[in-house]
């Protein structure tokens, strides 16, 4: 009953920036893996061509919801945490461009996986990298070294 | 000289070699110049470099081209300052810069005229005398270290430079101030962690081991150098950076 109350609780106000900060990295760092994993496969690193579908999916479910863990007020203004830029506020329209790019390029590489194509998953494979680091080149700040 | 250049390939050693990112100014017309080099000694901004005949270089022969990026000298004599990394590019091959000058002859002219330089110190042309003076004109080098210090000036973000402007070779690839941003280290002791296949992902598909994306400058540098490169340059240039 508790946790059914708090989970009712929570829905009725909005998420601690910080947290919802946080679930975004996890969030980012499970599609880092999927494709780290995706990589050895299409390299021929390891023989685990069955799992590619699998990868594909959860590079998919990561993109769906993305965008919405963007909310206004988790921004560098706010969070000290956050690597992601002003301009995902400021220029909404171009990330949420890249966020369908997101998720247009993971969906060709779960058809792609599906079919077990070899050079449409290469093609669809490219178009995720591509969408990865696209977004990140205009909308996350570099590392420090 | 007659001239047989491939723009295909001209645009691909650009690419690897960062050209237009100092040639264009933030947000102004591709390789109108502009971009501000900043160094110790000076802020200099990168010439127009398109083919229009008063501002870039629609005046110039290959000549004047290949005495620019081989001897660092301008058509008139004077030298450049080396935050044009001409030290690099000294070692280019002439079949090189002949693809490089053909893919220059494919850009659109834009009027824009040339950004005066901030801050130049005085004297510094009798240094870039001295670096002549003592330079023995291009060095043989292997196909990797070619890619890597003559096309791709890997070192001038790479690592640190002298008062001057001069790379510093003993820090070679140890991680220096980057134009743009800090560089991290690329010497083979700092990448001991990278495979050659991390580092193949990462001149393809822009992927770092951790899953991230380099940005700062490099970011460029392998959406229009290194991805473009053969397989086997590429190659070459990942076992240059292991050291083997
Ligand atoms: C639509 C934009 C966008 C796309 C697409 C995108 N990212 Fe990101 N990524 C970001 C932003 C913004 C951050 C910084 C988030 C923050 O710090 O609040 C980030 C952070 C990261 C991080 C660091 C996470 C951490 O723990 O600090 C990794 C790793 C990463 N992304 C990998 C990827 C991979 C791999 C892909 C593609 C499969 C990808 N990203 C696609 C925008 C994007
Ligand atoms: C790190 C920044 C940087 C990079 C990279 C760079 N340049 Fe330059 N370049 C400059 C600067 C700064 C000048 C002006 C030097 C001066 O006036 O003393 C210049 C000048 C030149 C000139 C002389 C132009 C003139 O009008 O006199 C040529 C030619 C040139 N660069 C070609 C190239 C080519 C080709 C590449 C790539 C293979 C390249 N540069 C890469 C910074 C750069
Ligand atoms: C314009 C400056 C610039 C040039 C030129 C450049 N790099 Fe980089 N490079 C960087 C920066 C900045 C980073 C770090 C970016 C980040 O982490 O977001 C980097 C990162 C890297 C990394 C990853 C290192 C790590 O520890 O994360 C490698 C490997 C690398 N560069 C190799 C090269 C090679 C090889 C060349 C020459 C072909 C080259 N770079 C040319 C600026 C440059």
């Amino acid at each position: 009953m508790t946790t059914i109350a708090l989970l009712l609780a929570s829905s009725a106000f909005a998420s601690a920036p910080e947290d919802v900060v946080q679930y975004r990295h996890v969030q980012m760092e499970i599609a880092a893996k999927h494709m780290k994993s995706t990589t050895a496969i299409v390299k021929g690193k390891i023989e685990r061509k069955q799992d590619l579908a699998a990868h594909a999916a959860g590079l998919q479910a990561v993109a769906a919801t993305f965008g919405e863990l963007f909310p206004e007020g988790t921004g560098p203004d706010k969070v000290k945490d956050t690597e992601a830029r002003a301009e995902v506020w400021s220029k909404r329209s171009e990330f949420d461009t890249a966020v369908k790019a997101f998720q247009d390029a993971t969906k060709a590489l779960a058809d792609a996986a599906a079919k077990g194509e070899d050079e449409a998953i290469m093609a669809a494979f490219g178009k995720v990298g591509k969408s990865c680091k696209g977004c990140h080149d205009n909308f996350k700040v570099e590392d420090e070294h | 000289m007659a001239l047989a250049g491939d723009p295909a390939i001209g645009a691909a050693l650009a690419g690897l070699g960062g050209c237009a990112a100092c040639h264009t100014a933030d947000g102004g017309p591709p390789w109108a110049g502009g971009h501000a080099v900043e160094t110790p000694r000076g802020t200099f901004y990168g010439s127009n470099l398109t083919p229009d005949p008063e501002h870039g270089l629609g005046a110039w022969g290959f000549d004047d081209f290949r005495r620019a990026m081989r001897e660092g000298r301008a058509p008139d004599g004077h030298a450049y300052w080396p935050a044009f990394p001409y030290t690099s590019f000294t070692n280019l091959t002439d079949e090189d810069l002949g693809h490089l000058w053909a893919f220059l002859q494919t850009l659109e002219p834009v009027a824009r005229p040339d950004q005066p330089h901030e801050g130049i110190p005085p004297r510094w042309q009798l240094q870039v005398f001295r670096w002549r003076a003592f330079h023995e004109g291009p060095e043989p080098l292997d196909r990797g270290a070619y890619l890597g210090t003559a096309v791709g000036h890997c070192r001038e973000c790479h690592s640190p430079r002298t008062w001057i402007g001069r790379i510093r070779t003993r820090h070679e690839l140890e991680g220096g101030h980057a134009p743009f941003t800090v560089a991290p280290a690329i010497d083979p002791e700092a990448l001991a962690g990278w495979s050659a296949d991390d580092l193949d992902t990462l001149f393809t598909l822009g992927m770092s081991p951790d899953g991230d994306f380099p940005g700062g400058g490099m970011s460029r540098i392998v959406d229009e150098g290194t991805a473009k490169l053969s397989d086997a340059d590429r190659a070459a240039l990942i076992a240059w950076l292991k050291g083997g």
